[in-house]
């Protein structure tokens, strides 16, 4: 039946399925009184045309927030894909009714208006910064899942390095700002005051000027709102362990790339197949729920949906890790898997077995840990966790902008 | 009573690895061949072939239906490293942790040991525990013992 559905309807229940569907939604819930459903009138009616037309993963939706020339825009990084989109006012001006002329010609509305969808803006940028601290999270989790696993000494290196560096920057700030404090301080205010400014810019809305027309207006505001919100969800999270967040993240930045063909010779790699071990990953990743498993038949039977089996919750592919890494990894969470082949180029015409080069293989628990996906195993601690992560990312993804950091 | 649900042997088949133009990526990795042949042999004793997965790296994934009532489900995954190694389980998680000798898997099993040694196709069938495999054990000629 559900797969009946789908080929009628191409309708497969992705995030850019939905997304059209929701914004309007969310914006008339979102967003108090009138500005709300003038909001979701305008999301519903951008993100009607050519809805029809198509399969749906095929074509090109309109960004939530085309581009525009306003200086809170220019100072944000659009995408090149969404960037050769028409922009607004080239697109619209053309059918504009009396009511948005009269709309585009008012102060007062667009203030008003304004001021309510910046409001409302609030709750999700918010939500957008708890996302962007969960990026982080999962990124410096790849060094994380390196260290828990402790696969060898080298790794504890790097990333003790990557530490240490973090930590001799900050005393020599702070040896300096005891040796000359006056100069430390300059240094200190200057940066501050750029920082400042930029997010100046980016949170107060008189900081830039009033668009022409009422949507340009909208869009400005609930740029602002969603910084504003995300601005605080930083400043509160500083409090609950964001610094440390962000400080993960930096080591594991540190620690990436870290692995050489020489690492991998120490370890007893034969050389050929050390060369092809510091690749860099390239293929489908584990799968925490077995690709073997079926839906039930009243679900339309048929394997588990990619958009569920490969997701970032349930597919374990750390960013920018090497072929000898996620082997290794794989090897310790796949009862099933012993080894495999090196591609010619390499020389290497024998294989290569994780048993063979000492790997380890994980018990049951250690299988359902580490064999995890970092954003699983971040966001099982509570169902209010994942629902605030859920909607920042439907706000980010929506958003389609750059982070504010 | 002691099983070994892990083979390592030789074949006639040909590779069936599909390389890049530049040999630096496998672009299929080889086993599915083996994996089909293995499913005409299971069908041969009555198994029904559920699907075989393609798995990449890992190789490939033979499931079936076996056992006296044809209810239970096993699977084979299929990898060549050097040489062939394939390795049967049940993909039910209550029998692999609480009976992992069960009958039905213990029956299947020695049956596809049978077929095998029989079939001029495959050389040098021997048979491994998993922490015996690639450990320098030469292996068993028969999967079950005792």
């Amino acid at each position: 039946m559900a797969r009946r559905m789908r080929e009628v309807t191409g309708f497969r229940g992705g995030f850019r399925d939905v997304a059209p569907i929701l914004a309007p939604i969310l914006a008339r819930s979102l967003i108090p009184g009138p500005a709300g459903l003038v909001a979701g009138a305008l999301l519903a009616k951008r993100q009607n045309p050519g809805r029809t037309q198509g399969r749906p993963r095929d074509r090109d939706l309109p960004p939530a927030r085309p581009p525009s020339a306003a200086p809170v825009q220019a100072i944000i990084k659009v995408e090149p894909a969404k960037s050769v989109a028409p922009t607004r006012s080239a697109a619209t001006r053309s059918a504009t009714t009396p009511v948005e002329d009269w709309l585009d010609h008012s102060p007062e509305a667009k203030s008003i208006a304004g001021d309510l969808v910046r409001r409302g803006a609030i709750i999700p940028g918010f939500a957008r910064g708890g996302w962007h601290t969960f990026e982080d999270l999962v990124g410096g989790a790849v060094a994380g899942v390196k260290l828990l696993n402790a696969p060898d000494s080298g790794t504890w290196q790097a990333a003790k390095d990557g530490l240490a560096r973090v930590a001799d920057a900050s005393a020599a700030a702070g040896r300096e700002a005891l040796e000359n404090p006056s100069a430390a301080i300059a240094r200190a205010e200057a940066g501050l005051q750029n920082w400042g400014e930029d997010l100046a810019v980016k949170t107060l809305p008189w900081k830039t000027p009033v668009e022409d027309t009422f949507r340009g207006e909208i869009d400005r505001q609930v740029n602002i709102g969603l910084n504003q919100g995300e601005l605080l969800f930083d400043t509160a999270s500083l409090f609950a362990g964001g610094a440390a967040i962000k400080g993960l993240s930096g080591a594991g930045k540190a620690a990436k790339g870290m692995k050489t063909v020489e690492h991998y010779v120490a370890r007893g790699v034969p050389y050929s197949t050390a060369q092809y071990f510091v690749q860099p990953y390239k293929g489908m990743g584990h799968h925490y729920l077995p690709r073997r498993i079926r839906l039930p038949e009243s679900l339309g039977g048929g394997p588990i949906p990619p958009a569920i089996s490969d997701s970032p919750f349930f597919l374990l592919k750390p960013k920018g890790i090497q072929m000898g890494d996620f082997y290794e990894l794989h090897y310790r969470v796949d009862p099933h898997f012993s080894g495999g082949r090196v591609p010619r180029r390499f020389g290497n015409v024998a294989g290569w077995s994780g048993k063979k080069l000492g790997w380890e293989k994980e018990d049951a628990l250690g299988r359902i840990w580490y064999g995890a996906p970092d954003p699983l195993k971040y966001t099982a601690g509570g169902a209010l966790g994942t629902g605030v992560i859920g909607l920042g990312a439907w706000v980010d993804e929506h958003d389609g902008e750059e982070k504010r950091r | 009573m002691m099983i070994r649900p892990w083979a390592e042997f030789e074949t006639t088949f040909p590779s069936d690895q599909i390389d890049s133009e530049d040999e630096m990526d496998i672009l299929q990795y080889p086993g599915k061949f083996l994996s089909e042949t293995l499913g005409e042999i299971l069908q041969g004793f009555g198994c029904e072939i559920v699907d075989l997965i393609y798995l990449h790296e890992r190789g490939w994934e033979l499931h079936f239906k076996g056992g006296p009532n044809g209810r239970s489900v096993f699977g084979i995954r299929v990898t060549q490293i050097d040489k062939y190694l394939i390795g049967l389980f049940q993909t039910s998680w209550f029998r692999t942790t609480f009976a992992p000798r069960h009958p039905d898997f213990v029956s299947v099993v020695a049956k596809l040991a049978d077929a095998l040694a029989a079939d001029a196709r495959f050389k040098e069938v021997r048979w491994f525990a998993q922490e015996e495999i690639h450990s320098g054990i030469p292996g068993a000629l028969r999967p079950v013992e005792g």
